[in-house]
């Protein structure tokens, strides 16, 4: 389960104080003037039980002595007659009364705001990663993918718990400053005597605290088998191949394995917790016994047996109350952690200080130099001692097997990540001396798993030139070059319809998404233009007619291509054809296949098929 | 009395309402459910109890200050109950969590189950693909969060109830109008609680689309799948500002809510202060006048403390209550109005698919719009998929191609006309006996969280499929070389959902989704789009093979690549939803027409 539970409250206390600092510091950054009212609140409610409890040993005191009970008392009980004392302790009472729902409502408020201020922060700090180490690390991108999902639900929850234990901090601190005037002893007996309790309630709420609300491993396991019956992505595999009872199966053994787990745990805990908090209550007990004793020799007054008996009972309460509540802070304190991890990372390439402009027109071209690159944390060589030149003006295709290294390539050329060996430069300087985001401004980019945005028709266009995202001319034009202007023309708003299921748009088909995402790739005049598998779910007619385009699309352009179809791959000016990461062969659709290699073997397996002798490979 | 009966007929459906949810919770475990009632009547005793002995200690201890006849060990006796009492209280806290936490966990299976069950009565895609769905489903999934938390919120309710009750009835000996003046001034409040959380439902109704569009910009700009894109167009700082936007609208709206009750229940403070001091000014008049002992002054004020907490605790709780029974209406209409759109035939009539087609599949007229569509996807199509043959669908994006797959499988019935299997309409079979004889690779295939293994079992149901068809189905896909990659191999967990799992790339992905459908001993196999993303020779190991994979059954491909096209037996070109060319690739070559303009095109690439 989570590791940190081996670890007990004690040990944990460091790391817990540490966690607190980071909490306080997110609240004061989301909303400094709430955050600050709210911790004045807490301050002032926590004033407030003492006073009570006071005016209260002064009421019992001036009416023993008006009852002629005793005839001694403090100056200050005589100062006011009864009727006052009794006003005063309503007065208290009544203020409590009204502050506990303003600080409640201010609790929400800052609570709001950290989650809004959270959820900023992740967006502003994921845009300061500018390649994709990151992401494509797989415990960093569990971080991501967890921290998004609880800031989506407003999931925080520091504020919720973390406030009232703070009040409860603090009142209990006010009732041991009252007892210690009793006897500076008994304080602190009372608090030893809590402290196994508090530590036995924080684990005990820390492991049964609701624990299938949060977000465990086994809750999102859960979570995942009981949305498949549901969820419109997978509908159609999981009602053709009849996947209800297997999903049904899969929640059944989860949750019986977790139930059976935390009833095991539950019982051997309930008895430990019960025993403590007992023993805890029971020192309160002795005091009471003990202060009545007292009252009946006459060593303490009625007002004073009434006062520690309060104060003894509410220190207790109020101690417990922590241990409860910082056993609910676990799941928060685990969800911090997290946050701290992504919030603290450092940028993660190396920026010069003073970045050049990438040069407008481009000279040269692209040249790469003896290239080696392996992904961060792994030693497997994905391309070894890579160069080639990319010229402007010229076409460049990337072939090989799926795993080559030709996405590889792809991803150093847009600097997504430097390379390990050799380098890489633009117009004879090195990549990593410009400017990022104007290099990136200068590349024009279809991805093969393009994204599917859930926002109108003509943004999803719109995105590829941020700056026009509005430009319904320059988006128009763009959908005409890659056929998606017949799919705009099909919806009912026109540029303007919401597209995808989570807000209730359009749905479109494979292909329609695709003239799309190509449209958004033609919405930038950028002097390369990086195309991968552009055309996969095109129909034939689209496919042809962007092809038709192609050499005017790409005049005076670098061109990138990687596709699996060799119909397009000919066109190219120049083919390199990848194996293993390196470059096996390269030259021009028919120099390679002169050469009668790798590329060629793979051509003639594909244009055999569409030649018109009839073969007898097939129905035998 | 309308407003008399409306007001019973209102309460009467919210107690129906909340005991649907809650009953989820008790009826699983009826000897736990007792132990929870006993225990929570029993420490909603225990406040009235110890105010109670507080006032006879103080008496017994002010007799005592005063010289009077009362001994030491009377005095211990009140005191050391007071303890016992504390100590049961707190003693009996842990357990009463541990029940409460077992019994939330039932309820939450029990709910998730009926969740599960909805959305499998929902046998077809007619409400799952609406394009209001995703957030009738957001509502109800909110259920599982809801509903275990009915048991928790019950005991917080039932409590305070007791407690004031108790308490009430020894301020009766004080004065009888004073706890009859004191639940009067809870009236008010609790209409304003009840109004508030009206409020504050429809503002976060209002509030989710907001929230939701936050956590998609915060997706989009935080994920892995699109950082690429977003980097590229240099997107970050746009869905930053959107998400800003979003956020100060969102925050704007809720604070109004919540200073507005804020604003509320201050007002009604007043109020409270002002029976709180004349209850104790009234104590305080008496005692002056010599009327009370030490232990009534004690009792009384607390008495009143208490039980003014208590009861506007209990306002914010039927407020609560309101704003949960809303939800819960919500929540139990998703579950009670899901259900098949499409003819199910009754099982006792119902037809067993065969195990191989003898005259294949017909279309007569099939004419299909979507449930909100605004024209007809399908109009009046007549085709025949021959039994034992390959036959191929070709037409541009947008088509209705993959419409059609859908109205085979029956996720839709046509709006018009009919299918026929084997001579009889699709929806006299049925539908699960149909629906195991049929395969699909969809195009937007899914990808299961599940292990590599799993991935393709679940073409078998997943429950049952043996290693050996496994690793047939995945030899035939290709997907073995996939498995061999993996250090893990089959049982390699794919996905980044969970921790620990591995993403495939989207040409390995096709390939187990491949796998996946050749599990199935199918009687109709459907390929929509099935090579896009694999390499030329992983597509042509698969089409060498194809013939064998399906052999004496019928089949389908969709394509765009005619080098896979021309190899059916039969084949249809669609076009604006009606099929406008029938025959083999040779028939269609020498009619010249729509289907040979396309094939020359496309071929002209490789001359």
């Amino acid at each position: 389960m989570v590791p940190h539970h081996e670890r007990s409250f004690f040990k944990r206390a460091p790391e817990t104080l540490h966690l607190c600092r980071l909490a306080v510091w997110l609240a004061w950054r989301a909303q400094p003037l709430l955050a600050g009212l709210m911790l004045l609140l807490i301050a002032l409610q926590a004033a407030l039980p003492p006073l009570l409890l006071w005016f209260t040993q002064a009421l019992v005191d001036r009416l023993t002595l008006d009852l002629g009970l005793i005839t001694q008392a403090p100056e200050l009980v005589r100062l006011l007659p009864l009727a006052a004392w009794i006003g005063l302790a309503a007065g208290a009472v009544a203020l409590s009364q009204f502050l506990q729902p303003l600080s409640a409502t201010f609790q929400v408020m800052v609570d709001d705001r950290i989650t809004g201020y959270v959820g900023r922060e992740l967006i502003r700090v994921a845009n300061s990663w500018q390649g994709l180490a990151r992401f494509e690390n797989p415990e960093f991108a569990d971080d991501l993918a967890h921290a998004r999902r609880y800031v989506g639900r407003g999931g925080i929850d520091i504020m919720r718990s973390g406030e009232w234990a703070a009040l409860s901090l603090l009142t209990a601190f006010g009732m041991a400053v009252v007892l210690a005037a009793l006897h500076p002893l008994a304080p602190i007996a009372l608090i030893l005597l809590t402290l196994p309790a508090i530590s036995q309630r924080w684990d005990f709420s820390d492991r049964m605290g609701s624990h299938l609300y949060v977000q465990t491993p086994e809750t999102r396991r859960l979570e995942y088998s009981r949305g498949m019956m549901l969820t419109p992505e997978p509908a159609k595999d999981v009602r053709l191949y009849g996947l209800l009872g297997f999903f049904a199966q899969r929640y059944q053994d989860i949750f019986d394995r977790t139930m059976t787990r935390l009833l095991r745990v539950r019982h051997a805990m309930v008895p430990r917790v019960t025993l403590a908090s007992s023993l805890a209550t029971a020192g309160v007990g002795v005091l009471w016994v003990w202060l009545a004793w007292r009252v009946f020799h006459g060593e303490e007054t009625l007002g004073a047996f009434v006062l520690y008996g309060g104060a003894a009972a509410l220190l207790h309460q109020q101690l417990l109350y922590v241990g409860f509540q910082l056993g609910f802070l676990a799941m928060a304190f685990s969800r911090l952690r997290t946050l701290q991890r992504i919030l603290e990372a450092p940028p993660d390439l190396v920026q010069p200080d003073q970045p050049k402009p990438a040069p407008s027109p481009v000279q040269e071209g692209i040249a790469f130099e003896h290239v080696r690159f392996a992904y961060p944390g792994t030693d497997r060589q994905v391309l070894e001692d890579i160069s080639f030149k990319l010229r402007p003006g010229q076409s460049t295709a990337l072939v090989g097997h799926n795993g080559a290294g030709k996405t590889t390539i792809i991803k150093l050329l847009l600097r997504f990540y430097d390379p390990t060996g050799g380098r890489i430069l633009l117009d004879g300087v090195d990549l990593p001396e410009y400017d990022i985001a104007d290099l990136r401004r200068r590349m024009g980019v279809i991805f093969q798993d393009f994204v599917q945005y859930e926002l109108t028709a003509g943004e999803n266009v719109g995105l590829g030139k941020v700056e026009s995202l509005h430009e319904e001319e320059q988006i128009l034009a763009a959908a005409a070059k890659s056929g998606a202007d017949e799919v705009i023309e099909g919806l009912p708003e026109g540029l303007a319809t919401q597209l995808g299921r989570q807000f209730g748009g359009r749905e479109l088909s494979g292909g329609e998404w695709q003239r799309l995402a190509l449209a958004r790739g033609f919405m930038r005049d950028a002097p390369l233009i990086v195309l991968d598998e552009p055309t996969a779910a095109l129909d034939v007619e689209t496919e042809y007619a962007v092809y038709q385009r192609f050499h005017a699309l790409t005049r005076d352009k670098i061109t990138v291509l990687i596709s699996h179809r060799f119909s397009t791959v000919r066109m190219a000016d120049h083919i390199l054809y990848l194996a293993d990461g390196r470059i096996a062969e390269a030259g021009s659709h028919d120099e390679l296949l002169a050469q009668d290699g790798g590329y060629a073997r793979l051509y003639t397996l594909q244009a055999e098929q569409y030649t018109d002798v009839k073969r007898e490979t097939d129905g035998q | 009395m309308k407003v008399l009966t409306e007001q019973l007929r209102r309460a009467r459906s919210t107690i129906v309402l909340f005991g649907r949810g809650l009953h989820l919770g008790l009826a699983p475990e009826p000897a736990v459910a007792t132990v929870f009632v006993a225990l929570a009547l029993l420490t909603a005793a225990m406040p009235v109890g110890q105010v109670w002995l507080g006032k006879v200690l103080l008496d017994q201890l002010a007799l005592a200050v005063g010289g009077g006849a009362v001994v030491l060990s009377a005095i211990l006796l009140t005191a050391g109950l007071y303890a016992l009492i504390l100590v049961l209280e707190s003693a009996l806290e842990p357990v009463q969590e541990a029940i409460t936490a077992r019994m939330e966990e039932r309820a939450l299976g029990e709910f998730d189950r009926r969740l599960m069950a909805a959305g499998g009565r929902m046998v077809d895609l007619f409400d799952v693909e609406r394009p209001s769905f995703q957030e009738r489903l957001a509502h109800a999934q909110y259920g599982s969060f809801i509903v275990p938390r009915l048991v928790t919120f019950l005991q917080s309710g039932l409590r305070p109830f007791l407690t004031v009750a108790g308490l009430l009835a020894l301020l009766v000996r004080l004065h009888p109008l004073i706890p009859l003046v004191l639940v009067c001034a809870t009236v008010p409040y609790l209409i304003s609680e009840r109004r508030m959380a009206r409020n504050r439902h429809t503002a976060i109704a209002e509030q989710s689309r907001a929230a939701r569009q936050m956590a998609y910009y915060t997706e989009v700009a935080t994920d892995p799948q699109s950082a690429k894109e977003v980097r590229v167009f240099g997107l970050g700082d746009l869905f930053l500002q959107r998400f800003e936007e979003r956020r100060m609208q969102a925050q704007r709206q809720l604070d109004r809510v919540r200073i507005a009750h804020l604003r509320s229940t201050g007002l009604f403070g007043a109020l409270y202060a002002l029976a709180l001091g004349g209850g104790f000014w009234y104590v305080a008049a008496q005692a002056g006048a010599g009327q009370l002992t030490v232990g009534d002054i004690a009792l009384y004020l607390g008495a009143i403390t208490q039980s003014q907490t208590a009861l506007k605790y209990i306002g914010n709780w039927v407020g609560r209550l309101h704003e949960m029974t809303l939800r819960l209406d919500t929540i139990f209409s998703f579950l009670d109005r899901s259900g098949p759109h499409i003819a199910l035939a009754p099982s006792a009539a119902a037809l067993d698919a065969p195990h191989l087609l003898q005259d294949g599949i017909a279309l007569r007229d099939v004419t299909f719009q979507y449930p909100e569509g605004e024209s007809d996807v399908l109009r009046e199509v007549r085709a025949t998929l021959p039994a034992g043959m390959v036959t191929a669908l070709v037409g541009v994006n947008g088509a209705g191609k993959s419409t059609l797959v859908k109205l085979l499988t029956r996720m839709y019935d046509p709006t018009a006309g009919e299918i026929l299997l084997d001579g009889k309409p699709l929806d006299a079979y049925d539908l699960e006996s149909l629906r195991r004889r049929v395969a699909v690779v969809y195009q937007d295939f899914a990808q299961f969280a599940l292990s590599l293994g799993e991935n393709i079992s679940v073409g078998e149901g997943g429950l049952d499929a043996s290693d050996e068809r496994l690793r047939q189905a995945a030899e035939w896909a290709g997907a073995d070389q996939v498995a061999a990659k993996l250090a893990q191999g089959y049982d390699t967990q794919l996905t980044r959902r969970f921790s620990g799992g591995v993403e495939l790339s989207g040409g390995e992905w096709q390939k187990v989704a491949l796998a996946r459908g050749f599990m199935r001993d199918a009687a109709l196999v459907i390929l929509d789009e099935p090579t896009a993303a694999l390499d030329a020779e992983a597509e042509y190991h698969l089409f060498q093979r194809f013939r064998e994979l399906v052999a004496g059954k019928t089949a389908l491909i969709i394509s765009h690549r005619f080098s896979t096209v021309r190899m059916a037996d039969n084949i249809l070109v669609l076009e604006d939803g009606a099929v406008i060319e029938n025959g083999s690739h040779a028939e269609l070559m020498s009619a010249n027409g729509r289907y040979a303009t396309l094939y020359a095109m496309q071929a002209s690439w490789y001359q």
